[in-house]
């Protein structure tokens, strides 16, 4: 496929804003920042733009740089809230949640509040390639880090994981 | 081996793409590091953070998807809002900018260049248009004085 168009974008939006939306709401998961709002943003953005995607990387990466500018600069307006989760595990279920049991359910929600106290750098990255499945090639175009980088933070991201998951009491053995 | 190479290869086992034998060599190479020996086998009874999000479906997304197209087509509709010219100045600007400047710099060379310089021959004549340039009669009565001084 060459290089996208506006004529394209109708297409563009709704093959990629299902994916978006999960990766995003991954990121901003126990954040008080909507996926929905930033995801709106993010596609009008992109298509103001578009004149200036060179197709040199993927559409989603480039969609994807877009929404985590856009979430990054909401971070900063609101400095003061803490961007620590400090909601109820409940509240980080989402209208798309299908559990297969109450045990299943808890888990994967504690998994979810471990996910979001992770540095946003961290974050980032368990987002993009544990739960969104991109390549590390991939996330070097999002990100600007070299893959090599990317590897040991993905190694000290695990090991964060793994820590608060212990400190939530969640048995892992 | 240092450690920053064992933790990325603790991450390529992690994400699945070693081979056993490339386990097996792993594992021996981490008996050196006790604490990335632990870290190891921590990591790698994590749960799958992809279990915690399972995919949606996309008949979920309709309505969502249908008001950024009505606010897409709104945008578009906006007189004086057409983001075109924009883009084409940002994006010409960019790829135009150092090919401007070159060629203003040799144009203006060239000009210059071209022009027909002024020869001067006699440094007297020089020398006095840029000291006395204004006000001849000055300069001779200064020289007259001067002359007058030094006879004197």
């Amino acid at each position: 496929m060459g290089k996208p168009g506006k004529s394209d974008f109708d297409k563009i939006i709704e093959e990629n804003y299902p994916r978006l939306h999960r990766s995003i709401s991954a990121y901003l998961a126990g954040s008080s920042v909507e996926p929905d709002d930033i995801l709106q943003d993010t596609f009008l953005k992109a298509w103001k733009k578009m004149g200036q995607f060179e197709g040199d990387s993927g559409i989603y990466t480039w969609l994807y740089s877009i929404a985590r500018n856009l979430c990054i600069d909401e971070f900063r307006k609101r400095k003061h809230e803490k961007n620590i989760s400090s909601k109820p595990v409940e509240e980080f279920e989402f209208a798309w949640d299908q559990f297969t049991g109450e045990d299943n359910r808890e888990e994967l929600l504690l998994l979810r509040k471990a996910i979001s106290q992770l540095p946003e750098l961290l974050r980032t990255i368990v987002v993009l390639k544990s739960i969104d499945g991109l390549t590390y090639p991939e996330i070097e175009e999002i990100t600007g880090v070299n893959q090599q980088t990317l590897k040991n933070r993905m190694f000290r991201a695990r090991k964060e994981l793994a820590e608060i998951l212990k400190n939530m009491g969640v048995d892992q053995t | 081996m240092k450690r920053t190479e064992l933790e990325a290869r603790i991450t390529d086992a992690s994400d699945g793409i070693l081979t056993p034998e490339e386990i097996r060599q792993l594992e021996t190479d981490l008996q050196v590091f006790p604490d990335l020996q632990d870290d190891y086998y921590t990591i790698m009874k994590l749960p799958e953070p992809e279990a915690a999000y399972p995919k949606p479906g996309n008949e979920l997304f309709t309505a969502r998807i249908n008001e950024i197209r009505k606010q897409i087509a709104e945008e578009v509709e906006t007189p004086g809002n057409n983001p075109a010219f924009y883009e084409l100045s940002l994006v010409w600007f960019k790829r135009y900018a150092l090919a401007a400047s070159l060629l203003i710099v040799t144009m203006t060379s060239v000009i210059s260049w071209l022009q027909p310089v002024q020869e001067y021959t006699d440094t007297a004549t020089i020398m006095n248009d840029l000291f006395y340039s204004l006000d001849e009669s000055d300069a001779d009565a200064y020289v007259a004085y001067l002359d007058d001084f030094t006879l004197d």
